[in-house]
C-alpha cells in the first residue's frame, strides 16, 4: 500500500466519522443553522439521512481507492456554509466551530478541484478557442 | 437569513456540479480505449518510478552509510597514529656514547696485565 493510499484511507476514516459525528447530531428539534437549511425546504431528517449517506459513501471512496466525488461533500459544504451566515447573523455558534467547519470545506473543495481538473479543462477550451 | 439560505444552496449546487461533471468525465474516459492504454501505460511507469525511487534512496542511505563508517575509521586511524606518537615519544633515549660507562665501553688506553 502506497504512501498516497494510506492517506487517502486515513481521510475517509475522518471524513466518516466527521459526516456520522455531525449527522447524528442534527437533532429534530430548530437550530439557527439547520433553520437555514430548512428555509430551502429541506427537511432535517432528510438531510441527516444525506450527511450519513455521503459520509459512508466517503468511506467506500477512500477504501477502494476511487477518485473523490463533489457530490458526496456537497452537504458539508451546505452546513458549513449556513453555519457561517447563521455565525454573521449573531447566532450562539462559537467563532471556532465555523473556522472548523470552513477549515476543512476549504480542503475538501482543493480536494476537488484538483481531482476534477475543471481549471485544466476550461483553460484547454479556452486557448483551443483562441487558437481556432 | 435567506441570503444565508441562498449562498448555502448555490454552494451545494455547485458542489453537486461539479460531481456530476467528474461523473460523465469517468465515464467518457471509461469508454475510450486510447485513454484507458495510456492510462494503464502511465500506471505501470508510475509503478516503476515508485520502485526506482526507492532504489534510489536506499543506495543513497547505503552511501550515507559507507560516510559515516569511513568517518569512523578515519577517527580511529587518527587515535592510532596519536597513540603510537606518544609511545614513541615515552621510549628511552639513545644513550650518550661519549659519557658512558667504561664497564661498557672499556678504555682502549688501559691495558690489563
Amino acid at each position: 500500500m502506497s504512501e498516497t493510499q494510506v492517506i487517502k484511507v486515513v481521510k475517509g476514516i475522518i471524513l466518516f466519522i466527521t459526516f456520522w459525528a455531525m449527522g447524528l447530531s442534527i437533532p429534530d428539534a430548530n437550530s439557527i443553522t439547520l433553520s437555514y437549511i430548512q428555509q430551502l425546504g429541506i427537511n432535517p431528517r432528510l438531510f441527516q439521512i444525506l450527511f450519513l449517506v455521503s459520509g459512508s459513501i466517503n468511506l467506500f471512496i477512500a477504501l477502494r481507492g476511487y477518485r473523490w466525488n463533489a457530490i458526496w461533500f456537497a452537504v458539508w459544504v451546505m452546513y458549513s456554509v449556513a453555519a457561517l451566515f447563521a455565525y454573521l447573523n449573531n447566532a450562539n455558534i462559537p467563532l471556532i466551530t465555523v473556522t472548523a467547519y470552513l477549515l476543512l470545506t476549504t480542503y475538501l473543495t482543493i480536494d476537488v478541484l484538483q481531482d476534477a481538473d475543471l481549471f485544466e479543462y476550461i483553460g484547454k477550451r479556452l486557448w483551443n478557442r483562441e487558437v481556432l | 437569513m435567506e441570503q444565508g439560505s441562498a449562498v448555502a444552496a448555490i454552494a451545494a449546487m455547485a458542489f453537486v456540479l461539479v460531481g456530476v461533471f467528474q461523473f460523465l468525465r469517468g465515464y467518457v474516459q471509461s469508454t475510450n480505449k486510447d485513454y484507458l492504454a495510456l492510462r494503464e501505460k502511465y500506471e505501470a511507469l508510475q509503478a516503476k518510478n515508485v520502485a526506482l525511487e526507492t532504489n534510489n534512496l536506499l543506495w543513497k542511505n547505503r552511501a550515507l552509510s559507507t560516510e559515516k563508517s569511513n568517518r569512523k575509521l578515519k577517527n580511529q586511524l587518527a587515535q592510532c597514529s596519536e597513540t603510537i606518537q606518544a609511545a614513541l615519544n615515552k621510549t628511552r633515549p639513545i644513550p650518550d656514547l661519549s659519557q658512558s660507562n667504561t664497564d661498557e665501553f672499556p678504555d682502549d688506553t688501559v691495558v690489563p696485565e
